[in-house]
């Protein structure tokens, strides 16, 4: 008998612990980990960005664990009891905005400018789709201050690493939105195949999305495509100088794709270095979604209001494209739909036009044209995200 | 619970809708800038397919 007692004694602490839980708030790392886990259902289940949502919906478990180790944990004074893997991993490598920056040269040299460079013009879907990064801020600015307002705005450039810069320089790391602003930029990006299809379809007739869009097969020279990354970085480089870490590194990454000679290395950027950033990057920013940060008012605001800059990019992007109609002679009009892909989000964006257009008419097949735009979006978001830090940032 | 509400109360006494309309200069000047840059981007491009199109 007293063998067992001193065994009840020895396991005490289990019941110290779950009493400490509920007296913690629970219901909050309950509310977390039904949301860790549906960010994991939606990753594997309906294979929305696995590579993005599993990752963080599996560390925002394991930072809502009480107390738990992933993290660094403070005293009450804020001096550390102990330093987190996590926590660690978040200074070394999106504080400083290290991994975004590094993934671009990933992005980079996945992205294929060849349909862009045939038919140039369909950039100016890219700089239309930005009208929901504006519009957003403006919306945001009635509730939050001008650099919040401009940091949740950027959720609606659709390019998760763009949204960490632009945060991070605006507010600082530490910042309690910072976590919810990424987050929203990467669960949006995600399901922009249910955003999306929508909008364009409230917004166009069934007319306008038969319109067919016959695609023009240039050659394109190599010299051409190593020229086009160095020039864009100069252009938005002296435009926006805080966009040319942003760009520079997206074109860098590009320039090693195509510049012929570094293919081994093209190759690593595209697999190897893309991959290992995004596992890192994606259990790294659940680091901001502890339950105390992130249960709150102003995260569902802000989800709110990402959403809302999503909308409005799509709208801004085909109401433009409508716009352009009006002046275009009858046989040269365009589909209004491959405005909507002007949004960052590759190439995720360009399919969901082409799929649409299948939809509508099973000859009708937008797919390069969406793909130009869509790798605009790219170019145009990231452009815009400068422009805001260069208005905001003192 | 209690902090979330007087979070919310402080987000909702904060409500400036004056903001919006003062901000909009940003959005005009946003939206210009974006379309100059591409558009200059744009013109680039096409030059550069003019002088180096494979014949």
């Amino acid at each position: 008998m007293d063998f067992l007692m001193d065994i009840l004694k020895e396991l005490s602490f289990l019941v110290e612990n779950l009493s400490a839980f509920v007296e913690a708030g629970g219901w909050k790392y309950l509310a977390m980990w039904a949301i860790g886990g549906v960010l994991i259902y939606l990753a594997i289940r309906h294979d929305m960005e696995p590579t993005l949502l599993l990752p963080m919906g599996f560390g925002t478990i394991l930072v809502n664990i009480p107390s738990s180790g992933a993290i660094t944990r403070f005293t009450e004074t804020g001096e550390v009891i102990s330093e987190g893997a996590l926590t660690t991993l978040f200074n070394a490598g999106i504080a400083n905005e290290l991994f975004p920056l590094i993934l671009f040269i990933g992005i980079g040299a996945m992205i294929d400018f060849g349909p862009l460079l045939t038919n140039p013009k369909l950039m100016i879907f890219g700089a239309a789709a930005q009208f929901g990064i504006f519009f957003t801020f403006c919306m945001a600015s009635m509730f939050f201050t001008t650099n919040e307002a401009a940091s949740i705005g950027i959720i609606g450039a659709a390019d998760g690493p763009t949204a960490i810069v632009v945060a991070n320089k605006l507010l600082g790391a530490d910042n309690d939105i910072t976590g919810a602003i990424m987050v929203a930029a990467y669960s949006y990006m995600a399901l922009v195949p249910i955003i999306q299809p929508p909008v364009i379809k409230l917004l166009t007739t069934k007319k306008e999305r038969l319109i067919r869009m016959p695609y023009e097969q240039k050659q394109v020279s190599k010299l051409t495509k190593i020229l086009f990354p160095i020039v864009i970085t100069v252009v938005a480089g002296v435009v926006a100088p805080e966009s040319v870490s942003l760009i520079g590194f997206l074109m860098f990454g590009n320039l090693i794709r195509e510049c012929g000679v570094l293919n081994s290395l093209s190759d690593t950027a595209q697999k190897v270095l893309a991959n290992l950033i995004t596992i890192f990057l994606g259990i790294t920013i659940a680091c901001q979604m502890e339950a105390s940060k992130f249960l709150n008012v102003n995260t569902l605001l802000i989800l709110g209001l990402g959403l809302f800059a999503f909308i409005f990019d799509t709208a801004g992007g085909v109401i433009f494209a409508k716009f352009l109609n009006l002046f275009l002679p009858k046989g040269k009009k365009i589909n209004p739909m491959i405005g909507a892909a002007g949004i960052s989000a590759f190439p995720m964006s360009g399919r969901v036009v082409h799929k649409l257009g299948l939809k509508e008419d099973p000859q009708n097949f937008l797919l390069m044209q969406s793909i130009g735009v869509n790798v605009s979006g790219q170019i145009a978001s990231v452009i815009a995200g400068g422009l805001i830090l260069s208005f905001f940032m003192k | 619970m209690l902090n979330n509400l007087i979070l919310a109360k402080s987000i909702f006494s904060a409500f400036n809708p004056m903001a919006f309309v003062d901000n909009l200069k940003y959005m005009l000047s946003g939206m210009i800038a974006i379309f100059i840059v591409i558009g200059i981007i744009i013109i680039i491009t096409v030059i550069l397919n003019k002088i180096f199109s494979k014949k």
